[in-house]
C-alpha cells in the first residue's frame, strides 16, 4: 500500500512539469500578438513595456527563462501579479481557503442528500417517491450551476428576502452557494447509489441472506450498501473535477472571493502571472484528490490489491 | 435473405431522425464489414442483418414519450433560433430608451433589458449564437479526440504512451479552468471560447476511440486488409473508424448539451461572447445584475437555457435506456 502510494506520488511529478511547460510555451508562443503588449492592453509607451519585459525576465534568452520558471514553480514561486502587484503565491494563499470551504461544504452537503436520496429511491422501487426522485434528480443534473445561481439567487433572496446573494460573512452567506454547487453532484449520486443498491439487490448473497429470514433492514445496511459503495466512490473521485469547475461560476456569482475569481479576473485582465499561478494550482488539487480517491478505493474494497 | 432486405428497404429511407448520423454511419460500418469479410459475411446472419437491430433502436425510440418530449422541447428552440428574424417584431440590438427593465408588456411578451432591447429578440437571435457554438465545439472535439485516440490504439507503444500521456495532461485539469486558461492566452471572445471548450473535450473522445481501436485492429477483416497490402492509414480510415464510429456519435450527442452550457457558462463569466452580441450565457448575467428591477431578465434565459438541454438530455437518457434495457 505504501508502495503503491509512493509510486502515485512519483508519477504525478513529470504530469506536473508537463502542465507547467505547456502554461510556460503556451504564454509565450501562442498568445497572438506580444504578451507583454497585451498585459498593458496596448496603450502603454515603448519604456512601460521594457520595464514590465525586464521584470518579468521576458528579455533573457527562452532556455533561462525556462529554467528559472520550472525552478520558481517548484517553490510555488510564479512571480507577481501585474494588476495588483502581489506575489501570486500571496494572492493564492488568501483566497484558497474560501474556495476550500465552499468545495467541502457543497460535498458533504451533495453526499448526505444524494446518498439518502439514491437509498429512499432503490429501497421503495416504484413507488410515488421513487419517480419523485427521479424526476427530481433528471432535473437537478440538467440544471447548469449558473443557471441555478441565478435563480436561486433571485428567489431566496431578491423576492423572498430570506439569505443573502452576495458576499462572505456568517453561515447564512455560504448556504446558498453550497446548496447551488452541491446540486447536481447530489442529483448525479443519487441515480448512481440508486442504480447501485438495485444491482446489489438482485444479487444471489442477497438473495440467499433474504432467504435465510433477515430483515430487510440489515439486509440493505449490511450486504446492500458496503458494496453499492464502490461506485459511489469513482463517483465522487470523477466529480471533483466539475466541483472545482462549478466553484469558478458559483464564487463569480454569490461575490465570494475565493480561487475562482481569482482566476477569472486575471483571465479577463490577462494578468499572465496569475492565470499561470491558478493553472497549476487547480491541477495540483485535483491531482492530490485523484490519489486520494485511488487510495479510498483500496481501503473500501478489500478486493484491490495493489503491488 | 433477399425477402428480408426487401422489408428493411422502406424502413431505411425513413431514417431522418435525430440518430441519422448513426443509423447512416452504422449503414456504412455494416458495409465496410461486409466487402473484406466476403462470403463468410453472407454465412453469417449476424453481420448481414447489422442494421436491423438499429432500426429497432429507432422505432423503441418513437415510442418513448421522453424521447418525444425531449424532441419536441430541442426541436421548438432549434426552429425559433432559425426563423428569428420571423418569430420577433425587433430587432436584437435595437435599444427603446423608455421601455428599460421592464417586466412582460403586451409590447414586449417577456419584456427589455436594462437598455430597452427586447428579451424575445435577444433569446431568439442569441440561439444563433449558444446552439451552433456548443455544434463547433463539439464537432471539433470529435475532429481531433477520434483521429488522436485511433493513431493511438493503432500505432505502436511509444506513440500510444506519448499521445496519451498528452491526454493525462489535459485531464489535469478542471474543463472550465483548462478552457479558461486556453481563453486567457487567445484573449475573450466567442471563437476562443469555442477553440478553448473543444481542446478541453478531446479527452473523453481519444479515450474511447483508442479502447475501441485497441479491439478492433486484431479482428480478422483487418488482418486481412492487412493481407491484401493496406496501408496502415486506410486501415484507420476504412476499416476501424467506420467500425468504432457509432458509439463516438452518440457519445457526441450526448455531449451537445454539456457544450452548449459550456459555452453559455464562459459567456456568463464574461470571457465569451462580448456585448453587444446576444448570448444566452451574457443575456443571464446582465439580467442578474439588474434583478432588482425586473425579474424577467433573469427567468427567461434561464429558462431557455434550461428547456434546451433538458431536451437534449431527455433524448440522450432515452437513448442509453433503449441501448442498455438491463440498466433499468
Amino acid at each position: 500500500m505504501l508502495t503503491y502510494i509512493i509510486r502515485r506520488i512519483l508519477i504525478s511529478i513529470p504530469l506536473l512539469w508537463s502542465v507547467l511547460t505547456l502554461t510556460f510555451f503556451g504564454f509565450r508562443y501562442l498568445v497572438p500578438g506580444d504578451p507583454v503588449d497585451i498585459m498593458l492592453f496596448g496603450r502603454a509607451t515603448a519604456a512601460d513595456k521594457a520595464r514590465l519585459s525586464h521584470e518579468l525576465g521576458y528579455d533573457r534568452p527562452i532556455p533561462l527563462q525556462y529554467w528559472d520558471f520550472i525552478k520558481n514553480a517548484a517553490h510555488l514561486d510564479f512571480g507577481d501579479s501585474v494588476y495588483s502587484h502581489n506575489t501570486v503565491f500571496h494572492e493564492i494563499a488568501i483566497r484558497f481557503p474560501t474556495t476550500l470551504k465552499l468545495a467541502a461544504g457543497a460535498l458533504l452537503i451533495a453526499v448526505i442528500v444524494g446518498f439518502i436520496a439514491g437509498m429512499v429511491s432503490a429501497v421503495f422501487n416504484r413507488t410515488p417517491a421513487d419517480t419523485a426522485i427521479t424526476t427530481a434528480a433528471v432535473l437537478g443534473f440538467s440544471i447548469p450551476e449558473f443557471v441555478l445561481g441565478t435563480v436561486a439567487g433571485l428567489i431566496f433572496g431578491v423576492q423572498l428576502h430570506l439569505l443573502p446573494v452576495a458576499g462572505e460573512g456568517g453561515f447564512k452567506f455560504w448556504i446558498l452557494p453550497c446548496c447551488c454547487l452541491a446540486l447536481g453532484i447530489a442529483s448525479s449520486l443519487a441515480r448512481l447509489v440508486r442504480a447501485a443498491i438495485l444491482d446489489v439487490l438482485g444479487q444471489d448473497y442477497v438473495r440467499t441472506a433474504r432467504a435465510k429470514g433477515l430483515r430487510r433492514l440489515i439486509i440493505v445496511f449490511q450486504h446492500v450498501l458496503p458494496n453499492a459503495l464502490i461506485p459511489v466512490v469513482t463517483l465522487l473521485g470523477l466529480s471533483v473535477a466539475g466541483l472545482l469547475s462549478g466553484a469558478v461560476v458559483i464564487e463569480n456569482i454569490f461575490a465570494l472571493q475565493g480561487l475562482g475569481t481569482l482566476a477569472l479576473h486575471a483571465v479577463s485582465q490577462r494578468d499572465f502571472p496569475v492565470v499561470e499561478g491558478t493553472t497549476f494550482f487547480f491541477a495540483v488539487v485535483l491531482i492530490t484528490a485523484n490519489l486520494v480517491v485511488d487510495i479510498a478505493y483500496a481501503l473500501i474494497d478489500p478486493r484491490i490489491r495493489y503491488s | 435473405m433477399t425477402a428480408d432486405r426487401g422489408v428493411d428497404r422502406p424502413d431505411s429511407q425513413r431514417r431522418d431522425l435525430p440518430v441519422a448520423g448513426g443509423a447512416e454511419a452504422d449503414l456504412a460500418a455494416a458495409s465496410a464489414q461486409l466487402s473484406p469479410a466476403g462470403p463468410q459475411a453472407l454465412i453469417d446472419d449476424e453481420v448481414v442483418l447489422a442494421p436491423a437491430p438499429r432500426l429497432r433502436t429507432v422505432r423503441q425510440l418513437l415510442h418513448r414519450p421522453k424521447f418525444l418530449i425531449g424532441a419536441i422541447l430541442f426541436g421548438v428552440v432549434v426552429l425559433l433560433a432559425v426563423f428569428a428574424p420571423l418569430v420577433s417584431r425587433y430587432g436584437p440590438d435595437s435599444p427603446d430608451y423608455f421601455q428599460l427593465n421592464r417586466n412582460p408588456t403586451s409590447a414586449h411578451i417577456m419584456g427589455t433589458d436594462y437598455l430597452g432591447r427586447d428579451m424575445w429578440a435577444r433569446l431568439v437571435w442569441g440561439g444563433r449564437t449558444s446552439l451552433p457554438a456548443g455544434c463547433l465545439i463539439v464537432i471539433m472535439s470529435f475532429g481531433l479526440g477520434v483521429p488522436w485516440g485511433i493513431i493511438a490504439g493503432f500505432g505502436n507503444r511509444l506513440l500510444d504512451d506519448i499521445l496519451m500521456r498528452l491526454i493525462d495532461v489535459l485531464l489535469a485539469l478542471p474543463g472550465l479552468v483548462l478552457a479558461m486558461s486556453i481563453v486567457a492566452i487567445l484573449g475573450p471572445s466567442i471563437r476562443s471560447v469555442i477553440i478553448a471548450l473543444g481542446i478541453a473535450g478531446i479527452p473523453g473522445y481519444a479515450r474511447v476511440a483508442r479502447a475501441s481501436t485497441l479491439t478492433t485492429k486484431n479482428l480478422d477483416y483487418v488482418l486481412a486488409a492487412r493481407t491484401l497490402g493496406s496501408g496502415s492509414l486506410s486501415i484507420m480510415r476504412v476499416h476501424v473508424l467506420r467500425n468504432i464510429v457509432s458509439p463516438l456519435v452518440i457519445l457526441a450527442t450526448l455531449n451537445l448539451s454539456g457544450a452548449i452550457l459550456a459555452a453559455a457558462a464562459l459567456s456568463f463569466l464574461g470571457i465569451g461572447t462580448q456585448l453587444p452580441a446576444a448570448d444566452w450565457g451574457t443575456m443571464l448575467s446582465s439580467g442578474f445584475n439588474y434583478m432588482f428591477e425586473s425579474t424577467a431578465q433573469v427567468v427567461f434565459p434561464a429558462l431557455i437555457i434550461t428547456v434546451t438541454v433538458l431536451g437534449i438530455n431527455l433524448m440522450g437518457d432515452a437513448l442509453g435506456e433503449v441501448l442498455n434495457p438491463q440498466l433499468n
